[in-house]
């Protein structure tokens, strides 16, 4: 036998290094085979994984969607939205034709300026006519997006001047909608209200911004866009601003370049404001404005799973320390045939990491499969629903927290040392305090506190969610059904022509057999497209005193109305009375306020019989009834000032026409409801095309959309949590259990009875629980008092929530602890004894 | 054989154990050269620190005091990982027990010093086909350890312990839980393994067994309280003819 000497073997370099992939693949192996006779420790490992892995990819996968994307332009932190400000008024305007003109002129900050404003047009020549929202943009705009057409081409800039030819481009939705996705439209025509405009080009999807608009038009094919008073004059301020900031340019640059262009301006055209105006200007993120509404949800979600995942990962961790305590003889054995401790820990390490990402992919699997139930809530609260995916970002996100749960559960059984010796002999059965015991309790407390503060934080959310559908907004949703018109306003030029058509859809819908209320308004609780119609911007002129300019309020709304629409709504009338049928273009000029309105103008009197004028006294309107607020924009935002006018003598080229049908309650009339509203609409007007139907109810659902997305999550993961903790529970109190088999056997065979030993093995869990549920007590207080800061009435401390949710998370620990403390029990002691 | 090298130097070791309070004298300053190729016999009373003596000397432990060196080297001097490399290559370890890993077939048992030691694929199959045929194993290669009866899976452990050709073989009661035919088949195999040049450390109960090694060592209440240089040769000659006759039946029945 050739040797070498004892010495040279101590010191030699050997190819351990070069072996390492070698290493890896033999790990790998024994994994795998290790995996197979555990199958269920695995199977729980690897569900645990996959179930917060998947949870947390998914939510990741929304909020990369919606915030971190939220702009899939290039470079979309360089996109601005520009305003105009009146400070003395503190009063948001967009911009005239002339000064984007000049303010393109004189930015130093950006390159141009592109300009959009919103309109609708009934489109003709494509079968049935259809109501198409249109976006009307400089040429400039595409550009500034870095938008591509997919097929045919966008606008260029002489197509920009007034006069020249009318051109549509087709987003992507409305080609495949309309057009089925043929090629062949390119070059065609199609009529807009009264004039042809040819289809140049298709775009590719895109998020839209900040409408959701079927077609996008050049300036000149806009009627009131290029005609001559949107040309000339300066206080005509209709359309929204955008802008790319220049290379080496912030967003603050912007703000100081186009104050100070709107304060020279101001001083050049003082005509074109309002008296002693202090004009000004800034520039919003584009991202910034895309994402505000959602942010503090998309935050606090993530921050949820987040949760559940560290959840998991203590988990998984515990039961790899329990499994690890049953190794130590084999890893004694392996270290005495000369692994070194790293060479161990590699194996720990490989064997860990492939269970996480057999765990991550089935994850990654399982936010697939999601994705879909996923977008479609989102979608209900964000336009931005289509950009969620599963990209690279997602998947790299996934890859990054499987590998790290499996390090933390790899690395942490490998810390504290083996005493080889008594490893070697008694083969693990060492006492259980010793083995990472107190690291196990640790973990396992840190379950119980997170998964409190989790199961908390839903249930604050689920009661927030509560308080929001509790709120009296004034009106009842239920029943109501809603189409919406708008009238082609090419044809519906005056005021006559429109309440002419309404009145006549009213009276055919009111002939109608079952309708038991019906009414016609221009917008309604939860439009969301008509939320900010008809703003008063001016000071209104109240009959008791004097007119002051500066009297004016924020947030004052008109809205056309017909009679019934109180009642249908089940709103109050605190005073006065409805409008009547004989409240029309003859009839004396009437309104009705809301309370709030009627405290703020007349606080110590009744409004009834004041009169009224928007146009400093020209024309009066005599307040004849006083409604209760009714909360138009959502459940968590307060009324506003509200002045309904009767529709005949305010019309509206957007209606909505309200009805509720016999019986409601038993059957669903949606169905019946838009049969009759196309007939009776084809009848009056063939070409008149109908813009939507919903219901009230699901017009109020939506506004609490993002809430019960949160609350619906929150529950779900608060439920995978406790499913988890559970498993942890179970798992660490059987193996301990396993340990003290021994023990039990010998306090059973010198006296104690079954109950003292079910109280040894039960006092030991409820004492760990309740460790756990002391620290969760402090960490949901702590997201307790986040969560009330971002959502909607609740405090953060509600002790019918705390008292349940640590009710059941007691009661779980003990029913958990239960059935291996029974087991430890049931085990006659001379077998106990024989371990 | 006397005047051979010596492999195990050890002077003045003692080894004291902490618990609860509690201190264990299980060895008390023994002193004891082990030289290539003997074949030496630890013998004493349960507790006397006999399992105790051969971890230090397996370099499982380290003694509380004292001097040991193995080939001239100082065994207080290295590091951890220094000591899982000479466990690797230079001791090879019989346990009574047998410690064969449960999850892992035969021929991967035998084949996991190899892969500590950096062997190559090739060279470890071939190594461990050899040892396998030597123990008389080679048709249970590929099974687990707990389809193997105690004695196959005594010889398995032989092998895993002899792939790597260790200096020194070590053995805490190798036959201690197989019956009297079993044990004598492994006996057998360690004496012709010495007759082969290997030098062997052995604890065992069975007095009969002392029979085969060169040198016994007494240990009583963690002190050696006596040596004696082993047994007359043609003593020896007798007890191996005994092992050889049963060790052949064995191979007939397996
Ligand atoms: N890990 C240990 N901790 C405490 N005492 C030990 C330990 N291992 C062995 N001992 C004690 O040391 C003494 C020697 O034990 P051991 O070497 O196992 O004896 P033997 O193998 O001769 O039966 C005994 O008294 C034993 O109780
Ligand atoms: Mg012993």
């Amino acid at each position: 036998m050739s040797k070498t000497t004892v010495s040279s073997n101590i010191n030699d370099v050997d190819k351990v290094q070069h072996n390492f992939i070698e290493n890896v693949a033999i790990d790998i192996s024994y994994a795998f085979s290790r995996f197979i006779s555990q199958p269920m420790t695995t199977l729980i490992i690897v569900l645990t994984l996959a179930l917060s892995i998947g949870a947390t990819t998914a939510i990741f996968s929304v909020v990369n969607g919606l915030l971190f994307q939220a702009t899939p332009f290039k470079d979309s932190d360089k996109l601005v939205i520009l305003q105009q400000q009146d400070l003395s008024r503190q009063q948001n305007y967009g911009f005239s034709a002339t000064e984007i003109i000049d303010f393109s002129a004189q930015s130093q900050t950006f390159e141009e300026m592109s300009e959009y404003h919103n309109m609708t047009f009934t489109m003709y020549g494509n079968g049935d006519p259809v109501r198409v929202r249109t976006g009307v943009v400089s040429s400039n705009f595409f550009n500034m997006l870095n938008l591509t057409p997919i097929h045919g081409r966008v606008f260029t800039e002489s197509e920009d001047d007034i006069g020249a030819e009318p051109l549509v481009v087709l987003t992507y939705e409305f080609w495949q909608k309309e057009f089925n996705g043929k090629t062949d439209i390119i070059d065609q025509s199609v009529e807009f209200n009264n004039r042809s405009h040819k289809i140049i080009g298709v775009l590719p999807h895109f998020p839209q911004f900040p409408d959701v608009n079927d077609v996008y038009m050049a300036i000149p094919s806009c009627p009131w866009r290029s005609s001559e008073n949107a040309l000339s004059n300066r206080g005509m301020r209709m359309m929204s601003g955008f802008a790319r900031i220049k290379e080496n340019y912030s967003l603050a640059d912007v703000n100081t370049d186009v104050a100070n262009i709107a304060k020279q301006l101001g001083g050049t055209y003082p005509e074109a404001y309002a008296e002693n105006a202090n004009v000004s200007a800034s520039a919003l993120s584009l991202h910034d404005e895309l994402v505000r509404s959602s942010r503090p949800y998309l935050y606090t979600l993530l921050a949820t799973t987040l949760l559940l995942f560290l959840i998991a990962v203590a988990n998984v961790t515990n039961l790899t320390l329990s499994q690890h305590a049953k190794r130590k003889r084999e890893f004694a054995v392996r270290s005495s045939l000369g692994a070194s401790k790293a060479r161990l820990a590699q194996l720990l390490l490989t064997e860990s990491i492939l269970l996480s990402l057999f765990g991550g992919l089935i994850g990654l699997l399982f936010a697939f499969l999601g994705l879909g139930f996923l977008k479609d809530l989102a979608s209900n609260f964000s336009s931005l629903a289509s950009e969620i995916s599963i990209d690279s970002t997602v998947m790299l996100f996934a890859l990054f927290i499987s590998t790290f749960s499996g390090i933390i559960a790899g690395i942490v059984p490998s810390f504290g040392k083996i005493d080889l010796v008594s490893s070697l002999k008694e083969g693990g059965k060492s006492s259980y305090s010793t083995d990472h015991g107190f690291l196990r309790n640790t973990l396992l407390v840190g379950q119980f506190a997170l998964s409190l503060t989790l199961l908390i934080a839903a249930g604050l959310t689920i009661k927030s969610l509560n308080n929001l559908q509790s709120v009296d907004v004034g009106f009842s949703a239920k029943h109501v059904e809603i189409s919406q018109v708008d009238l082609n306003w090419t044809v519906y030029n005056n005021a006559q022509q429109r309440w002419q058509i309404s009145q006549q859809i009213l009276q055919e819908v009111r002939k109608l057999p079952n309708v038991t209320s019906s009414a016609l308004s221009m917008t309604y609780p939860n439009d969301t497209v008509g939320v900010n119609y008809n703003k008063v911007r001016q000071a209104v002129q109240l009959d008791d005193r004097d007119f002051n300019a500066d009297d004016r309020l924020p947030e004052t709304f008109i809205r056309p109305i017909t009679d019934g629409y109180f009642d249908l709504l089940e709103s109050n009338l605190l005073m006065g009375r409805d409008f009547t049928a004989d409240d029309d273009d003859n009839g004396a000029l009437v309104a009705i306020i809301n309370k709030k309105l009627a405290n703020q103008w007349w606080p110590n009197e009744s409004a009834i019989n004041h009169n009224i004028s928007f146009d400093q006294g020209q024309t009066w309107l005599t307040i004849v009834g006083v409604v209760e607020n009714i909360r138009e924009g959502g459940a968590a935002v307060e009324s506003s000032f509200q002045i309904y006018r009767p529709m005949a003598q305010a019309s509206a080229a957007h209606i909505a026409i309200l009805a509720k049908y016999e019986g409601s309650q038993a059957s669903n009339f949606t169905a019946t409801f838009t049969q009759d509203i196309k007939d009776i609409v084809a009848r009056l007007d063939s070409r008149q095309p109908l813009s939507k139907f919903e219901t009230l109810q699901k017009a109020a659902d939506n506004s609490v959309a993002l809430q019960r997305f949160l609350a619906q999550l929150l529950t779900m993961f608060s439920v995978i949590a406790l499913v988890i903790t559970i498993s942890g529970v179970s798992g660490v109190m059987g193996y301990m259990v396993n340990l003290r088999t021994r023990e039990i056997g010998i306090r059973m065979a010198i006296g104690a009875d079954k109950a003292k030993v079910l109280l040894l093995i039960l006092s030991y869990g409820i004492k760990l629980t309740f460790i756990g549920l002391v620290v969760g007590i402090t960490g949901a207080y702590f997201s307790g008092n986040w969560l009330a800061s971002q959502l909607f009435g609740i405090n953060g401390f509600d002790a019918i929530i705390y008292g349940s949710a640590l009710m059941s998370l007691l009661f779980i620990s003990i029913a958990a602890c239960f059935i291996p403390a029974w087991r430890a029990s049931s085990i006659p002691p001379m077998v106990a004894l024989k371990q | 054989m006397s005047n051979s090298k010596t492999l195990i130097n050890i002077n003045n070791l003692s080894k004291i154990y902490h618990t609860d309070g509690t201190q264990t004298h299980a060895l008390k300053a023994i002193s004891l050269t082990i030289s290539q190729g003997d074949y030496v016999t630890i013998q004493g009373p349960s507790g006397g620190g006999k399992s105790t003596l051969l971890s230090i000397i397996g370099l499982l432990d380290k003694a509380t005091s004292g001097e040991y060196k193995i080939s001239d080297v100082s065994v207080a001097k290295l590091s951890q990982s220094q000591m899982a490399k000479v466990r690797n290559k230079e001791i090879g370890f019989i346990f009574q027990d047998f410690n064969l890993i449960g999850d892992m077939t035969v021929s991967q048992n035998v084949e996991l010093p190899l892969i500590y030691r950096g062997v190559k694929k090739s060279a470890r199959k071939a190594k461990v086909d050899e040892v396998l045929a030597r123990v008389n194993m080679t048709e249970r290669a590929h099974h687990l350890p707990n389809q193997l009866s105690g004695g196959q899976q005594q010889r398995v452990a032989v092998a895993r312990a002899l792939v790597g050709n260790p200096t020194l073989l070590l053995a805490d009661e190798p036959t201690g839980n197989l019956d009297s035919v079993n044990g004598d088949s492994v006996m057998q195999l360690l004496s012709e393994l010495n007759e082969q040049g290997v030098t062997i450390c052995m604890v065992t109960h069975d007095s009969r067994y002392a029979h085969f090694s060169n040198r016994t060592i007494n240990l009583f209440d963690g002190e050696i309280v006596s040596h004696s240089s082993g047994v007359t040769p043609d003593d020896a000659k007798s007890v191996q003819e005994h092992v050889k006759i049963v060790a052949s039946q064995i191979a007939v029945e397996a």
